[in-house]
């Protein structure tokens, strides 16, 4: 019954958005900052946010246009058949390619932290597995899921981030803006491309129950995620200082374990980010893989998408441990970041979208 | 219907064989929980060690200290102890700490470490101790918050002690540091996150010492590093004036003389700004230090409610305090030549330019710069007596 039911409201979609976001860049971000541009890192952080918001922009007009269609079909409208099966090809690799990394990130995470003796085939399939089930059940489920992880999630990061200030050091973060401009344009560009979810808007398209609102929606989600990172990205600065936020593997994660819950009994608190943050990233997780088939299902017309999804999980699999240690893994991330992510981020979507109007195609946005 | 059921059973009997548990439990009573490790360079010691042990693979000695929970928790155990203490040998940290479960009949687990000691010979050697931090700093089961502290000595003996309020020394570290949080202190806490950041971004730092006593144990003074190498030592007298820099909210007794007695100020806000005046080729430092307290003793039969004697009292005790940081400022110039206070860092926020000049050479820089001390006292109490 409601296993067919693959309709969301625009409610769900910016929540769902958040928490992609959210999970993609969080234990990292800081580090990152702060390796381009020492204590002015987080001001990077401010324009990657807008940068963000600019790509949020293209893509929510180019999905307005076109409401009943996803990716697949419009590109395939805007720029003739083989074109656009072809850029739909390239999005399920460069879709795959990313989750599996993001898959075998989590799986060294939680070894590391966690489950020391585990082997991580183990972590990692049985993430995979229940991404899968959770997938096979539809979109609309997976919307539900994420209006609960929401507040799981959220709640205790930000009230993490309160218990954190009295630690918080701001000289750490002074001389302000002594970082050449070029560096900190070029830091953002970089930055930006970690808000690479917003791609997934591509593809919701016929999954909406009003299109009128999504360009708010998303302008909210990235606004509001982009404000979380600044404010960790600050913290984690003004708690470690330049260097200690650089040697941090996963500062955001180490950040968790200074915090000192009042007459609590608790120990090693940094777990519980843990799992908030592997919430996270299943419902990342999860996304990827839905799109993915969601995407073979419109090239091959085929009418039931569940039958695709377990097919894909040994691609998956087996991406994920291909390299060999996570310093590899990192390296590849970081090839993907420079040549792949930013394709279906900005420039496709602007050629569509500039497209689409030269040859009147789509509805055009009433207002 | 059948064919359904040993298909259920069938199922059942996997999963029971799937699901009996994860690869990385461990029962409680099969941990040992070091409550403090500490680390010291092996030296070889002809009437105690093994001759086995005198080779060049022999590079940690690490004491570790673990509670006899039965005995703790007040249960009855099986031996009278309060805590265990061994000893291991190595040439790395986890070459040591592995010899040691072959010793003992439990998994040895760091998360609930409660402080970590460094011994004097650990802190002499640049090679060990960069490596022991690396480690620390890598392990995800140190948290950063545990407090690290220096002994002059023995760091066995020091773990050994058997407080009469606290058997565990570890805990008894940790507990002094919060008594020297809260009630205003002696020396500065570190803690293991401070010591990396410290280490990283100043090669410099201090760590509090660690005495110890028949029955207890004393933090005061600190060791002083540089370049990951022991400099020498600051008594508690040398240490006390850059408390009023190093730490942000300090509350401590102040005794100053006055006439042929001595009168108690206990501060109670404390407020210390570093400005840096002069340009490029000379840079002097001021130090302004705002004080608020009250005055705890004075003398009986003299009348202090009288502004006048407020303010005698004041200028006693600014020049009591403006001593007290000019004595330590000399002994770390001129003594150990080292910038423990981070003035070096506070230059590069405030005069980014200058300190882009200065930073090649900084350690000759900081011996010749000139200080500026200045305190700001004011009285707001004086108890209940006239």
């Amino acid at each position: 019954m409601f296993t067919k039911n693959d309709k969301i409201s625009i409610r769900q979609v910016e929540v769902l958005l958040i928490l992609d976001l959210y999970s993609k860049a969080i234990l990292f971000l800081p580090r990152n900052a702060a390796e381009i541009a020492n204590q002015d890192g987080w001001i990077c952080l401010i324009g990657a946010t807008i940068l963000a918001l600019f790509y949020g922009y293209i893509i929510t007009r180019l999905v307005k246009r076109f409401p009943n269609d996803t990716f697949v079909e419009f590109s395939s409208k805007i720029l003739s058949k083989p074109v656009g099966i072809f850029l739909s090809i390239l999005l399920i690799i460069k879709l795959t390619v990313t989750v599996s990394f993001e898959l075998r990130t989590f799986g060294e995470v939680v070894k590391q932290v966690l489950l020391p003796k585990t082997p991580i085939e183990i972590i990692i399939s049985s993430m995979l597995l229940m991404a899968c089930y959770l997938v096979r059940k539809g979109f609309e489920a997976r919307a539900r899921l994420g209006e609960i992880l929401f507040f799981i999630v959220l709640i205790p990061i930000i009230a993490v981030y309160i218990l954190l200030l009295p630690n918080v050091d701001f000289e750490n973060i002074q001389p302000i803006l002594t970082t050449p401009l070029p560096k900190i344009l070029k830091g953002s560009y970089n930055l930006s491309l970690d808000y690479v979810s917003i791609e997934l808007i591509l593809l919701v398209g016929p999954l909406l129950n009003n299109h009128k609102k999504l360009g708010r929606a998303s302008f909210n989600a990235i606004l509001f995620v982009g404000i979380l990172n600044v404010i960790s990205a600050v913290i984690a600065l003004g708690v470690f200082g330049v260097i200690g936020t650089k040697t941090q593997v996963w500062p955001v994660m180490v950040l968790m374990g200074l915090v000192e819950i009042p007459g609590a009994f608790i120990e090693r608190q940094e777990i519980l980010i843990m799992t908030f943050w592997i919430l996270s990233v299943f419902s990342f997780i999860s996304a990827s893989i839905y799109f993915i088939s969601l995407i073979i299902t419109r090239i091959t017309k085929s009418a039931d998408q569940n039958f695709l999804v377990l097919p894909l999980v040994p691609f998956i699999y087996i991406i994920s441990l291909l390299p060999n240690n996570i310093v590899q893994t990192s390296d590849w991330i970081l090839f993907m970041r420079d040549y792949f992510r930013f394709l279906f981020l900005f420039p496709i979507p602007l050629i569509l979208l500039l497209v689409a109007r030269l040859r009147k195609l789509g509805e055009p946005i009433e207002k | 219907m059948s064919q359904l059921k040993s298909k259920i059973i069938i199922i059942y009997i996997i999963i029971s064989f799937l699901l009996t548990g994860c690869w990385d439990g461990i029962d409680i009573n099969r941990r040992a929980f070091v409550v403090s490790m500490g680390i010291d360079k092996f030296v070889f010691d002809e009437t105690k060690d093994d001759p086995n042990l005198n080779t060049e693979l022999s590079r940690y000695r690490i004491t570790f200290s673990i509670p006899n929970l039965p005995k703790f928790v007040g249960q009855q155990g099986i031996s009278e102890e309060p805590k265990f203490t061994r000893v291991s040998v190595g040439t790395t940290i986890s070459n040591t700490y592995k010899a040691l479960e072959s010793r003992i009949n439990k998994s040895i687990y760091f998360g609930h470490t409660k402080s970590l000691l460094f011994g004097q010979e650990l802190l002499k050697d640049k090679i060990l101790l960069k490596q022991t931090m690396d480690t620390l700093q890598r392990n995800p089961d140190f948290g950063k918050a545990i407090p690290v502290v220096a002994v002059e000595g023995s760091v066995e003996e020091a773990l050994e002690v058997l407080p009469d309020t606290q058997p565990m020394v570890g805990i008894y570290i940790m507990e002094l540091f919060d008594n020297n949080r809260e009630n205003g202190g002696f020396f500065d806490e570190k803690s293991l996150g401070d010591l990396l950041q410290n280490f990283e971004e100043d090669k410099t730092g201090l760590i509090p010492r660690l005495s110890v006593g028949e029955k207890d144990l004393k933090i005061e003074g600190a060791a002083v590093i540089k370049d990951y190498e022991l400099q020498g030592w600051l008594d508690e007298r040398q240490l006390k004036g850059l408390l009023w820099i190093l730490k942000k909210d300090y509350r401590l007794e102040i005794s100053a003389p006055y006439d042929d007695y001595y009168i108690a100020y206990n501060v109670s806000e404390s407020n210390t700004k570093i400005e840096f005046l002069g340009d490029n080729e000379e840079i002097i430092c001021k130090v302004l230090v705002e004080v608020e307290g009250n005055i705890d003793e004075f003398i009986l039969d003299e009348n202090i409610f009288e502004l006048e004697t407020i303010r005698k009292l004041e200028k006693v005790i600014k020049k009591e305090i403006e001593n007290e940081i000019n004595y330590s400022l000399e002994a770390i110039q001129e003594k150990y030549k080292t910038d423990v206070i981070q003035i070096g860092k506070r230059l590069e926020r405030k005069k980014p330019d200058v300190w882009k000049k200065v930073k090649d050479n900084w350690d000759e820089v900081f011996e010749n710069m000139q200080f500026i001390v200045e305190a700001k006292v004011n009285i707001r109490r004086i108890g209940q007596s006239k």
